[in-house]
């Protein structure tokens, strides 16, 4: 859950000595104080809360306030364990690992804060192997490194132990090498280990018991400065601090403190036992843990507060008779006081993540940070507090895309709501257009019958004055007299036959062929469609002979023949005319 | 933002609310919106494609104008027709523009037939050669009503100067022809600016 990232942190250390609190990016202490720190875990609460009240008038509260703080921590009943399971499967070896450890620790289930972390998978003869990482602490010891982050108005990110992250560090270096052997010494200032492995199967882990810490110890012991005289010194311990931040281990001649008459040799002779002790220690792991050809090309790499104190890396190197080099492992979180090395060893160690080739350290890192120790309380209380800003920030997204889609919607609704409201107003126009046509269709009959009576009996059909032409050419040569033209020409009968009934006389030698002559004439119109000679009788008309007779003519409709008939019509006017 | 301030399970809870609540709330909200939506997007589409297979308004107006046109042009033609005071002065005038001797003019028969069309006839009486009684006739077809020459009778005759005259009995049927109702709405219609 909790992990570094790029966001401004705090990080509070507190070891057994003192309590640090540093700002991570960018990178500054804000407080530092120091104590001895009880062994009893009831003193040692106590002394956690009046270290908060000492931090809380030091510091200005204002800049800090809100922001995530990691706590890094040695407790007097702490327990952090690495164990080596043969199993594939993680939650359960997760499990025995939490199991293991409270038990260890002697506390009961309800008492402890426990937490397991996978460092790695190996495989050893076959089979698969997991190693973990599991630490449990009081329940009291971790709701007061709670409280003291909270009473500096910070939020509890993480309560890991230092162990926890030395450990992780180390063993995932060693589980994720490049191959071959490796090894990796961390000599810290209150927690040291060894591990080795080979083609990333993890061979050894051992913790060491040498620690800085203990080097500064000793030189806090009376120094017999001239045995003769049994002139002695003893050093107080930020002073020693500073001696083996300074000199480390020193030559025999070094000139440490001239004023006092403290020379390299006085400091050997105080840490000298030490030294042995570690490196007949870490020799003796060696030896029992590894095979020998592992052994023999064992390279060990320096990593932790040790390897910051001069001298220290080349010392163990010489008494360990090994290849010993200050590589670039950044474990250490421990600091001392004096060095100016505090804030540039918190850099390094949290600048890890921009290191490319640094990514397995960087697991390594989140992973000890994962083995996360915050009380069950502050958990409960986060996870609710999560929850209900979660709960907001869920509702509020939900409302606005509920909102956004209310109102799209409705946009939408709208829009189309408007284009409904032309259409209808089309579709109206449409139906009365319908109607309309409709309206014209009926209209179209109703005219159509208005024009049938129109032509009917509205309009001439016989062009009656063609005919009267027509008519008066029989008289033409004078041997037909016309008595009387006459149309009987009832409107019933309007579209019947027109008819024409003629009364004349013949006059002359040849009557009857005057009159044959006369009615082919006729049948030869185009006005005339035929041509019945009616009754024939001899007469006498003003003392000569003649033929009465009459002709019944039927007209040819003008409109049959409109367009043939016309021509030959205008014609016969025309000739009429002119003549 | 949330993935950092929740773990997995407490996101995937606050995700299992929002979406419950986003479902009732579309369920409730959103869903009658939507379906509302819809079925005016399908009216409109329903309609759109109606609409295409209308006539054409254009079209259909303009034939109303042809038709109430035509009807006005009858309906003068019959008001004409009952103007029997400007149909004797007519007549008489085209008689004597013909060159005719115009003598009686009087009123014919008058008779109903079907199809709704009333015919007053005129007789007329007049001299003149027979060119002059042509363009009589032809001259009434210009007239302005609906008209037919009924019967007639021509009664050619010599004079002592040896022109042919022709004396004319006539009679002209000028009808009156019954517009439908429906055509006659169509003419108020027209006529109303």
């Amino acid at each position: 859950m909790s992990k570094l990232t790029s966001r401004k942190q705090i990080v509070i250390q507190i070891s057994t000595r003192s309590i640090v609190i540093l700002s991570v990016r960018p990178h500054s202490i804000l407080h530092r104080s120091e104590f001895e720190q009880s062994r009893n875990p009831a003193d040692w609460i106590q002394q956690i809360g009046e270290l908060a009240a000492e931090a809380q008038e030091r510091l200005n509260l204002n800049e800090i306030k809100g922001l995530p703080a990691i706590v890094l921590y040695q407790s007097p009943a702490l327990a952090c364990h690495v164990s080596c399971l043969t199993t594939s499967n993680r939650i359960q070896a997760e499990r025995a690992a939490r199991l293991a450890c409270s038990v260890s620790n002697h506390h009961g289930a309800s008492d402890s804060v426990n937490n397991a972390v996978l460092l790695g998978n190996d495989r050893h003869e076959g089979a698969d192997r997991c190693h973990l990482l599991a630490a449990a602490d009081r329940v009291d010891i971790v709701e007061a490194l709670a409280a003291l982050v909270e009473s500096l108005g910070l939020c509890v990110e993480a309560i890991v132990p230092i162990e926890g992250v030395i450990t992780s560090t180390v063993i995932g270096a060693a589980l994720h090498s490049d191959g071959g052997v490796f090894g990796c010494l961390h000599i810290g200032r209150t927690y040291s280990c060894l591990a080795v492995s080979s083609d990333r199967e993890l061979l050894l882990f051992r913790q060491v018991g040498f620690t800085t810490e203990q080097l500064v110890e000793a030189m806090t012991l009376p120094i017999v400065l001239d045995a003769e005289s049994g002139k002695t010194i003893e050093l107080e311990h930020a002073e020693a601090e500073r001696i083996i931040c300074t000199f480390g281990v020193p030559e025999r001649d070094d000139v440490i403190d001239k004023a006092r008459g403290i020379f390299g040799y006085h400091v050997l002779s105080a840490i000298q036992s030490h030294l042995q002790r570690a490196a007949v220690e870490i020799k003796q792991s060696l030896r029992f843990g590894l095979p020998d050809e592992v052994r023999e090309s064992l390279h060990l790499r320096d990593s932790g507060t040790g390897r910051y104190i001069p001298h220290l890396t080349d010392t163990f190197a010489r008494l360990l008779d090994v290849d010993l080099t200050r590589d670039a492992i950044e474990s250490t979180i421990e600091f001392y006081s004096h060095a100016p090395l505090d804030v540039r060893i918190l850099a390094e160690w949290e600048d890890e993540h921009s290191r490319s080739g640094r990514a397995t350290q960087n697991r390594s890192a989140n992973r000890a940070i994962r083995l996360n120790l915050i009380p069950p309380t502050v958990r409960r209380r986060h996870f609710e507090s999560r929850f209900r800003r979660g709960l907001w920030l869920g509702l509020a997204a939900g409302l606005a895309i509920l909102v956004a889609d209310g109102m799209q919607f409705s946009a939408r609704a709208k829009k189309s709501a408007n284009q409904l409201t032309v259409l209808e107003r089309q579709r109206d126009q449409q139906i009365t257009a319908r109607s309309n046509r409709d309206e014209v269709i009926a209209l179209n009959s109703d005219l159509a019958d208005l024009e049938h009576t129109v032509r009917k009996y509205g309009r001439e059909i016989v062009d009656w004055a063609a005919v009267l032409v027509e008519l008066s050419r029989i008289e033409g040569n004078g041997e037909i007299r016309l008595a009387s033209i006459r149309s009987d020409r009832s409107t019933e009968s309007a579209t019947a036959e027109y008819q024409i009934e003629i009364d004349a006389y013949a006059l002359g030698s040849d009557e009857q062929g005057q009159i044959r002559r006369c009615a082919q004439s006729l049948e030869n119109s185009p006005l005339f469609r035929e041509v019945r000679i009616g009754d024939v009788e001899p007469g006498e008309l003003f003392g000569d002979t003649m033929r009465r007779f009459t002709l019944e003519i039927a007209l040819q409709p003008f409109e049959i023949t409109v367009s043939k008939e016309r021509a030959s019509l205008s014609s016969v006017i025309g000739s009429t005319e002119e003549r | 933002m949330i993935r950092n301030i929740l773990t997995i399970r407490e996101t995937g809870s606050v995700l299992a609310i929002v979406i419950a609540l986003l479902g009732a709330t579309a369920h409730w909200v959103l869903s009658p919106r939507a379906g509302e939506a819809r079925r005016i997007d399908a009216e409109r589409f329903i309609l759109s494609a109606s609409m295409n297979q209308q006539t054409a308004t254009g079209a259909i107006n303009a034939r109303l104008d042809q038709i109430a046109e035509r009807v006005n042009e009858i309906d003068r033609r019959n008001n004409a027709a009952k103007d029997s005071v400007g149909l004797y002065d007519d007549i008489l005038n085209r008689g004597l523009e013909a060159g005719l001797i115009v003598g009686r003019i009087s009123p014919g028969r008058q008779q109903t037939l079907r199809g709704n069309v009333e015919i007053v006839s005129i007789r007329v009486s007049a001299k003149g050669d027979y060119d002059q009684i042509a363009q009589f006739f032809r001259s009434l077809e210009t007239m302005k009503s609906f008209h037919q020459i009924g019967d007639f009778r021509l009664l050619p005759r010599d004079t002592s100067n040896g022109r042919k005259v022709v004396a004319l009995d006539v009679e002209i049927q000028f009808s009156q022809i019954g517009i439908s109702k429906d055509l006659a709405a169509l003419r108020r219609k027209a006529a109303t600016p």
